[in-house]
């Protein structure tokens, strides 16, 4: 392992992972002093009978929920979060569970930012460091649809950025009866999210070693189930699995620099509409290559993920990122048709890719160069490894 | 937005687990009680126990519990599920009702509920082993090797419990929890 001569790592979550995980949130609650959530979930990204699983696990406890609001929106909007505030207020709850990912999470950070801090406008807080204080409790139950920015610090809101560790949820809870893939598109998306977030802790310059152990985490579980889950998506050991390894990999995510694929992703998703886990498995192979040919600080650990320690042992150290990316392609290419080759044949015009890299360095604060966006984005269009 | 399509939920209560938990710690705390009795090994572990021991073993929030602990002769006693006025020197609480239920249900030992942090623990931790220790041997007698594999950390050898031991163990301290003597 590389020493570092400096890091820092933050996560205040407890993870709760298993079966039967949900039946701890009344007690978990208990512990911060709140007796009643409202409970935020998206029914048309998530199955019906969540809710009631969700109400069935709180069975038994001194537990009231507030409401079970199931309308929420894919996208966090400003006029929905002052509903649910009013909501929150009227019902008198002290606590957020938040059902899902996407947009689910962002509103309840929201809801959270205004009922916690009592003020009006949470604009004010957008950026970075702006939230002053702690909030009310938060927990997020993941199901099998996530965006990448659920178990970390940030919020996007009406396309606006909040970045505190105060919007890092309290306690994560991924129950096997909440997790079941719908398809292996879904199972796919979800897996490729974490991939990228996993790799990019290895791309890093500074090599955090504990944002790195969470991405081994996220890398073993997509090694071991993603060529599972596509043929049996709805394998509920497998979708376990990839979803714990999900939550392992955003926390590494949020404690490392924002890298470029996942920017690059992420800005093709809003400009273009599709699904970011869609838009990174395009992505990824051509923004590898490139990092490669450019000799960037990748770390060759990034091949204990995706192998064993004999094989890693045995691998002479000069062979240890090829066999990583070689993997990857593999794994990628294992998907078939769920991923497309190239930019091209998701029928993106070659006059977006400037909006797109220019919306990536914007989004990252400048921290990811726009010439590299351009070069990615043109080898990915074309289909060509750079 | 109209609040009333989000009414307020109060879940409800899971009454037929709630009653199996409730026979489940009865007989436990029973069976140990006469175990306590008739087997030397468990003998000798609670004679190990403070003179005042006294154990609730729960489920949080709302019970059921058992409390099981030595009187003022060192006899080791099952003490109803009321523990007010009495004096706790170790609390065991199952986490919620459905962890009570893998573990009565023989899902999950009670090694592998610890292990899982199923069990919340308020007392001295030797205490608590000698008791997990004392359970594992309590469910060998109460219940058949087929069930009991998946209850107990490791089935005894014949080495550690030979069949004589076993049966007439068994007998023992099933008729002794039956009559509660």
């Amino acid at each position: 392992m590389q020493s570092p001569d400096y890091y820092e790592f933050f996560n205040q979550a407890k993870i709760i992972a298993g079966n039967k995980g949900m039946d701890n949130i009344p007690l978990e609650l208990d512990g911060f002093n709140a007796q009643k959530p409202l409970v935020l979930m998206n029914k048309r990204k998530t199955s019906s009978c969540l809710k009631r699983k969700f109400i069935n696990a709180l069975g038994d406890s001194n537990m009231t929920v507030g409401a079970i609001f199931d309308d929420v929106a894919d996208k966090a909007g400003i006029g929905q979060i002052n509903d649910l505030v009013g909501l929150f207020r009227a019902r008198g709850c002290d606590s957020m569970v938040a059902i899902g990912g996407g947009g689910v999470v962002d509103v309840a950070k929201g809801v959270n930012m205004i009922v916690s801090l009592g003020v009006k406008d949470i604009f004010q807080f957008a950026g970075e460091n702006k939230i002053p204080d702690h909030l009310n409790p938060l927990v997020i139950v993941p199901t099998s649809y996530a965006t990448g920015y659920e178990m970390t610090n940030k919020a996007l809101i009406d396309n606006k950025r909040f970045i505190s560790d105060f919007l890092s949820p309290d306690v994560i809870v991924v129950d096997n009866s909440m997790v079941k893939f719908r398809n292996n598109q879904e199972a796919t998306y979800l897996s490729l999210i974490s991939l990228v977030q996993a790799v990019e802790s290895y791309l890093e310059a500074a090599h955090n070693p504990v944002a790195t152990s969470y991405a081994y985490v996220a890398l073993q579980a997509i090694k071991d189930n993603f060529t599972k889950a596509i043929a049996k998506p709805n394998n509920k050991k497998v979708s376990l699995a990839l979803v714990n390894g999900m939550v392992s990999g955003q926390i590494s995510f949020a404690n490392s620099s924002p890298g470029i694929v996942f920017a690059l992703g992420e800005a093709l998703s809003f400009i273009t509409g599709h699904e970011i886990g869609l838009s990174l498995g395009v992505i990824l192979p051509y923004a590898l290559d490139y990092k490669l040919k450019n000799k960037s600080n990748f770390s060759s650990e990034i091949w204990l993920g995706l192998s064993d320690f004999d094989e890693y042992a045995t691998t002479p150290e000069s062979e240890k990122i090829d066999k990583a990316i070689l993997f990857i392609k593999g794994l990628l290419s294992g998907a078939g048709a769920l991923i497309p080759k190239s930019l091209k044949e998701l029928n993106i015009s070659k006059n977006k890719l400037e909006d797109i890299a220019s919306l990536a360095v914007e989004n990252t604060n400048n921290k990811v160069n726009l010439a590299d966006c351009q070069k990615i984005l043109e080898s990915a269009w074309q289909g060509e490894p750079i | 937005m109209n609040y009333n399509k989000y009414p307020q939920i109060n879940p409800k209560s899971k009454f037929i687990k709630r009653i199996y938990v409730s026979v489940m710690l009865f007989v436990v705390g029973r069976a140990i009680a006469a175990a306590a009795k008739s087997d030397k090994v468990v003998k000798e572990e609670f004679k190990n126990l403070r003179d005042d021991f006294m154990m609730r073993l729960g489920v949080t929030p709302n019970g059921p519990e058992m409390i099981l602990g030595k009187n003022e002769k060192g006899v080791v006693k099952y003490m109803g599920w009321n523990s007010k006025g009495k004096k706790i020197t170790m609390n065991m609480q199952i986490k919620n009702l459905e962890a009570a239920m893998l573990m009565f249900t023989f899902q999950e030992s009670t090694t592998v509920a610890t292990a899982r942090d199923r069990l919340a623990v308020s007392g001295d931790l030797p205490d608590a082993c000698a008791f997990v220790r004392i359970l594992d041997i309590v469910e060998t007698y109460l219940l058949p090797k087929i069930i009991v594999k998946f209850a107990v950390k490791r089935y005894p050898k014949w080495s550690q419990m030979s069949p004589l031991r076993k049966y007439v163990g068994r007998v023992l301290v099933y008729t002794r929890t039956l009559l509660g003597i």
